[in-house]
């Protein structure tokens, strides 16, 4: 342990609760106690810091650990808007266990903030723990986002 | 060029405005006036979180593990949903983009638009930024996540 991570942490200790973990190729994204985790997915933000995917999936472990842990309190925080962070929960993480996770993995220096909102660019990074964007594999990923076809059976009627 | 040239020329450019906002009526006329068949509402579960902003109406592809379908034709529906659409105002200001539900919406005449919206903020038509309706907002979220 290098004094981050603390949502993991409880993740894989609280033996209270169950996430359930997939790792996908798309889009890194918890709902409803479950995480899809793209593990070569990072977040490039506005402050010009990279956060790493493994800093990537802290995050989302901590929107699933709370969910999980204190229900009411998720909800309620998520379904109040923030005008910079797009909800009160998207703020209390970034502020909170984002900026402790990136310090202790070294992918922001001191003063120095992961961002101040909700906003990032998706990067491909060259490992699970990097923050070094691979710029081919970078540019290949937005343009497979630009080329995918949502593709459906039938369109349920209400 | 002689004279009488010279007069057609003249009448053409003098009358080219007064075409040009016959045309833009009519467009405006053929859109407003075009009643709503269906709309299709592809969505991000309502309490979902991403580590990064859906920045574009299609990024929410992206994350089809958790996208959501369904397509409305209840008259009721479409024609509040229509009221407030047409209720839509552009937006001046640039603000921080983060979408969550895509609605494709067919007219009876066959044309489609298709307009974005975030889970509070950020309400983008035809791709055009516009000020956020919490009526129309309201109106697909209650249909969506009920």
């Amino acid at each position: 342990m290098n004094g981050g991570g603390d949502p993991s942490w409880e993740a894989a200790t609280n033996p209270d609760i169950s996430i359930g973990l997939v790792e996908s190729t798309e889009g890194s994204i918890h709902d409803n106690g479950n995480i899809f985790w793209n593990p070569s997915l990072g977040n490039y933000t506005e402050t010009g810091a990279v956060l790493s995917p493994a800093t990537v999936l802290d995050h989302e472990f901590d929107h699933a650990v709370k969910r999980l842990t204190n229900t009411k309190e998720f909800n309620k925080n998520v379904q109040t808007p923030d005008k910079d962070y797009g909800n009160k929960e998207e703020k209390r993480v970034i502020t909170g266990s984002e900026q402790k996770t990136a310090k202790a993995n070294s992918e922001i220096k001191d003063g120095q903030v992961t961002r101040t909102s909700h906003q990032g660019t998706p990067v491909v990074t060259t490992g699970v723990t990097s923050t070094k964007i691979d710029v081919p594999q970078t540019k290949k990923y937005h343009e497979m986002k630009r080329r995918k076809v949502y593709e459906y059976d039938a369109e349920p009627d209400i | 060029m002689n004279m009488m040239q010279s007069q057609i020329y003249r009448k053409i450019v003098s009358i080219l405005p007064l075409l040009w906002v016959i045309f833009m009526f009519g467009c405006n006329q053929s859109q407003e006036g075009d009643q709503i068949a269906k709309v299709r509402i592809l969505y991000l579960p309502e309490n979902a979180t991403t580590s990064a902003p859906v920045l574009e109406c299609n990024d929410i592809f992206y994350y089809s593990n958790m996208l959501k379908d369904t397509t409305i034709k209840e008259d009721r529906f479409l024609q509040s949903f229509s009221k407030e659409l047409h209720k839509l105002e552009r937006c001046s200001e640039e603000k921080a983009i983060d979408l969550r539900i895509k609605c494709e919406i067919t007219y009876k005449s066959e044309s489609v638009s298709v307009l974005c919206l975030g889970a509070y903020f950020n309400t983008v038509l035809d791709g055009v930024l516009v000020e956020d309706n919490p009526t129309l907002l309201r109106l697909i979220k209650e249909k969506i996540y009920r």
